[in-house]
């Protein structure tokens, strides 16, 4: 009776299986005419414990990155978190200064994207990025390093390309808009 | 099944370690407009609140209990899965493949119990630690594919762009690979390409499978270090045990046990030297 039962529980055990490796190859694999008919419900099934993106540095890999630069008070350069942080990453890879990176660089891209459409038809400083929760959130943060007044811009790092090889390795900043002059209530 | 008794081990400490390294940004976060914005995920943005600490520590402590205890009794899985999958996906941004390699690996994890002696729970187990060697290798498969249908890394330039960005490099490697001869760049950027995409393959031949993963060591070695993944790297190796056929996985025990006794001994007599 316990073989029985054991032959069963192997046979339910290889077809949940095969079902889970056919669903993990269709929702990883490209579009094709089974996707096409199963798609909704695999993507609901992988959606449900195992979402899964394997896209290390594949088609994702990017040359240039939006950056908040900031100036408290009477300073002459740009300054910005990112730069801060990457330089204490780049000097130990175990503080958490990388995480820390991440969270500041996905508020900026926030705020890049959402006005993406607006920055393409115009470089000035849009009226409704004032009331932005993200760019309040950023401008906050800027404004409790600086303590006090401070002038900030959105600009973006270019990495050098690789025809450029030869010159001096330089990344270039180019501003984007300029936010003006900021104060932030304590 | 011992492989995959150490395998979840490992994978504990994996998320340990990473619980650990996202600890001092949670405070940020409770005050970020990022925590309401977290989605496409079933248990979400729950578990953050201003009682983290007691969330961490409880969850840390599950996860030192099911390092240390050589046990695999689902009392104790199935809420290390919830507390880690609620906390981390909370914090969803500064999450990588490494956490999603986890997170899939402790669902798997609640449904083995790899040390009972039922042959029901071995045939279970058996089927687990063969759903994980699939998991690993289609995620290799998977980013190795997506890496030759990109332009980049068709063109052999790709690692130039990762060790010359200022995100993934430090100011002496970026300097150092921009002045360097294309062999240090091109030949790396196919070879990961090459090892990604047969990865699958290797696992039909014992040699070249334990050739492979002391390949893939030596490559997470490099993510932790020069790029600056070390988390990251930690949890994908961290499920390597899992690929080790019985004689690799005892050989691999003995070489282990050896350098801890010699380290001991080098220690011990140091301490009698000096005193």
């Amino acid at each position: 009776m316990r073989g029985k039962k054991l032959i069963v529980f192997k046979i339910v055990v290889v077809l949940i299986t095969l079902h889970h490796v056919v669903l993990t190859i269709l929702y990883l694999g490209p579009v094709n005419p089974l996707s096409k008919i199963y798609g909704s419900y695999t993507v609901k099934y992988m959606h449900s414990f195992f979402a899964q993106n394997w896209e290390f540095f594949g088609r994702n890999l990017r040359n240039n990155w939006p950056v908040i630069q900031y100036k408290c008070n009477y300073d002459n350069e740009w300054k910005s978190f990112a730069s801060g942080l990457l330089s204490q990453h780049s000097t130990n890879r175990f503080v958490g200064a990388g995480k820390k990176y991440y969270f500041y660089n996905h508020l900026v891209q926030k705020i890049t994207d959402r006005y993406s459409k607006i920055l393409a038809k115009d470089n000035t400083y849009p009226n409704e990025l004032k009331e932005d929760i993200y760019f309040k959130f950023v401008m906050n943060l800027i404004g409790q390093s600086c303590k006090g007044e401070f002038s900030a811009r959105l600009a973006i790092i270019s990495q050098p390309k690789f025809s450029e090889r030869g010159k001096k390795l330089s990344y270039s900043a180019l501003p984007l808009i300029d936010f003006g002059i900021i104060k932030v209530s304590r | 099944m011992k492989q995959l008794n150490l395998c979840r081990r490992m994978t504990y400490f994996s998320a340990l370690v990473h619980l650990v390294s996202i600890y001092p940004i949670t405070d940020y976060y409770i005050n970020s407009p990022l925590k309401y914005h977290a989605e496409g995920y079933i248990f979400r943005y729950f578990a953050i609140t201003e009682h983290y600490p007691f969330l961490f520590s409880v969850t840390s402590i599950l996860l030192v209990f099911g390092i240390m205890k050589r046990t695999s009794a689902r009392l104790l899985s199935i809420p290390i899965y919830l507390l880690v999958t609620n906390i981390e996906n909370s914090m969803f941004q500064i999450l990588d493949g490494g956490s999603n390699l986890v997170h899939l690996a402790l669902f798997y994890f609640m449904l083995s119990n790899e040390l009972s002696k039922s042959p029901f729970e071995r045939f279970l187990s058996q089927t687990i630690r063969v759903v994980l060697i699939f998991q690993l290798s289609i995620m290799y498969f998977t980013t190795g594919v997506l890496k030759v249908i990109a332009p980049l890394w068709q063109e052999g330039v790709a690692i130039f762009y990762v060790l010359t960005s200022l995100e993934y490099s430090t100011p002496f490697i970026a300097k150092l690979i921009w002045n360097s001869s294309p062999l240090f760049f091109v030949i790396p950027n196919y070879a990961v390409m090459f090892y990604q995409v047969s990865f699958p393959i290797s696992l039909f031949n014992k040699k070249v499978k334990n050739l492979y993963l002391s390949i893939g060591l030596i490559f997470h070695i490099f993510i932790a270090t020069i790029i600056g993944l070390p988390t990251f790297a930690l949890q994908v190796v961290c499920l390597y045990p899992v690929l080790l056929d019985d004689k690799s996985y005892l050989r691999l025990k003995m070489t282990s046990v050896a350098i801890v006794r010699k380290v001991k001994f080098a220690l011990m007599n140091f301490s009698k030297e000096r005193s």
